[in-house]
């Protein structure tokens, strides 16, 4: 029987480092979170124990390696594969991103910037239908980190992902930090980036930390999920909440992963920085 | 080709070519190296990930410098990067300033060969009581269980296997030869084991369609039958095989 996600809740990344922990200790966080591909294996000790915490905590499925954001279709070996790891786990979220990482058979494993064209929007529009079919259910697409501005662009990252969310039935995975990194990297309004999104089909929120690559001028903010989210961000986060309270958020955390206790310091913080509990509102799988 | 395909096809070749100049539609060159030190740092430390032993034999400099250049020649084909490396041994043994080194090949085989094995599927093991209380078990057909690979080391590095294992300080290795190893996953751990060339011939002929009867026979002509039977014993007791009529081709290598 798949656990319910409370509106509210606040969950953490799965790290190996921690999966002891979490299985023993009373519950310390709402859900967990995991990259797709890391539990893509046939099974073994990892799978075992993602099965153990599955009985114990909500669960997010995060994939980073669909590729719906390039011109080729979804892989069906990897679709079947996230479609069986879905199936088996009964996730509370299912989520992708608005990225490229596959071209001519090569995967390179980073999320790559798509043009944000027609053409575009079309095919990643097509990609998330087959994707949603394969899933049975609907997917939330992460608006990504840029570091680049792509002239060829005509049109905007909030409009873009407004039509793909008309077209395909689809929500969408807000990445606070990510929307500030590319705020910044690009020289983009960020609350004119907010305010055009359709913020009703938002199903999580992603908060991180960055680092700063002052090796270039202007530096560039890094999305390396490396450190503790910021205060400008927290900011951000109480003033989102408060419009949106009945909305999940993950703390993530990938690169110099903490101790589960540090970790869990910002799950406090995200609890104190958002509206009191709403009470009886859960969030069924989608 | 769509216009998406080509810019892609474009942006990926930037991605291989540092320091030269881009077109404009791709972006800023600063932004550029960012993918591009991603993509790059992000597969050295998949490498360094999967093979922690083979980095230590190396140090960390030339092992970032090796497995750098593996990635750039060998992108991965498939997101889960728990596959990634399969070629990485047989990379190194291109390497000119690993001549004297070849061993450290060998490492990295076992290292690649335990996460298989870790991420295999799971099949019951056929046990020497399960084999004893059978009827015919001549008539058995035993295939490796998924969650089993063979390893052709060409040292002898047991020693300095179980001196990594133990997080010690690296030994020379033994000599060189035909030294087979068995990676087996039983009860959640993965084991590596040395074993007599014997126990791979008699491996190799339980291919899942040949009965053990007959493989028996054969192993027992390529040496005795009393050599056959201990082989036997060693595959049992690694649990390396699996239960007759349960094929084992679920598995994803």
């Amino acid at each position: 029987m798949p656990l319910s996600l409370a509106p509210d809740a606040v969950g953490i990344g799965l790290k190996h480092q921690h999966t002891e922990a979490l299985l023993a200790a009373p519950r310390p966080v709402d859900f967990l979170e995991l990259h797709a591909e890391n539990y893509m294996g046939a099974g073994g000790p990892v799978r075992e124990t993602l099965a153990a915490l599955a009985e114990r905590y909500p669960l997010s499925v995060h994939g980073v390696g669909m590729s719906l954001g390039g011109a080729e279709r979804p892989d069906p070996d990897h679709l079947a594969r996230l479609t069986s790891l879905v199936a088996g786990l009964s996730p509370a979220l299912v989520s992708e991103h608005l990225a490229w990482s596959r071209l001519d058979g090569d995967c390179y494993n980073d999320l790559l910037p798509v043009p944000l064209t027609e053409e575009s929007l079309a095919l990643v529009a097509r990609n998330i239908d087959i994707a949603q079919q394969a899933l049975g259910r609907r997917l939330l697409i992460e608006n990504p980190s840029l570091y680049v501005r792509l002239e060829m662009n005509t049109l905007d990252e909030a409009d873009f992902l407004a039509e793909l969310v008309a077209r395909t039935g689809c929500g969408l995975l807000l990445d606070l930090n990510n929307a500030g990194i590319s705020a910044h990297n690009l020289g983009r309004d960020l609350d004119a980036y907010l305010a055009a999104l359709p913020l009703e089909a938002v199903g999580e929120f992603h908060l991180a930390g960055y680092s700063l690559d002052t090796a270039v001028d202007p530096p560039l903010r890094i999305d390396d999920h490396g450190s503790p989210v910021d205060e400008a961000l927290w900011t951000l986060y109480a003033r989102m909440t408060r419009a949106m309270p009945a909305v999940p958020t993950l703390i993530e955390w990938d690169t110099r992963v903490p101790s589960l206790a540090r970790w869990l310091e910002e799950v406090e913080r995200a609890r104190a920085r958002r509206p009191a509990p709403a009470r009886n509102r859960t969030r069924s799988p989608a | 080709m769509s216009p998406l395909a080509d810019w892609q096809r474009r942006f990926i070749a930037a991605m291989h070519e540092p320091g030269i100049e881009t077109d404009a539609d791709l972006g800023q060159p600063a932004g550029l190296d960012v993918y591009r030190n991603n993509i790059r740092q992000g597969l050295i430390e998949a490498l360094a990930t999967a093979f922690p032993h083979t980095r230590t034999l190396l140090g960390p400099r030339y092992f970032a410098a090796a497995a750098g250049d593996y990635a750039r020649a060998h992108p991965p084909a498939d997101p889960r990067l728990m596959h990634y490396g399969h070629g990485f041994a047989d990379f190194l043994d291109t390497l000119p300033p690993l001549e004297a080194h070849r061993y450290v090949s060998d490492v990295c085989r076992l290292e690649r060969a335990r996460l298989d094995v870790s991420h295999a599927a799971e099949a019951p093991a056929l046990t020497a009581p399960q084999l004893a209380g059978h009827p015919a078990p001549e008539a058995l057909v035993p295939a490796p269980r998924p969650a089993t690979r063979l390893v052709a080391c060409r040292h002898d590095v047991a020693a300095l296997w179980r001196r990594l294992e133990a997080g010690g300080a690296a030994l020379p290795p033994g000599e060189a030869g035909d030294r087979p190893w068995l990676a087996v996953r039983r009860d959640g751990r993965a084991r590596l084991t040395p074993v007599a060339p014997g126990v791979r011939h008699l491996y190799g002929l339980l291919d899942g369609a040949t009965t053990l009867g007959e493989a028996l026979a054969i192993a027992a002509e390529a040496g005795d039958e009393a050599a056959a039977g201990e082989a036997l014993g060693t595959l049992l007791g690694l649990g390396a095989l699996g239960v007759p009529g349960k094929p084992s081709t679920e598995d994803i290598p």
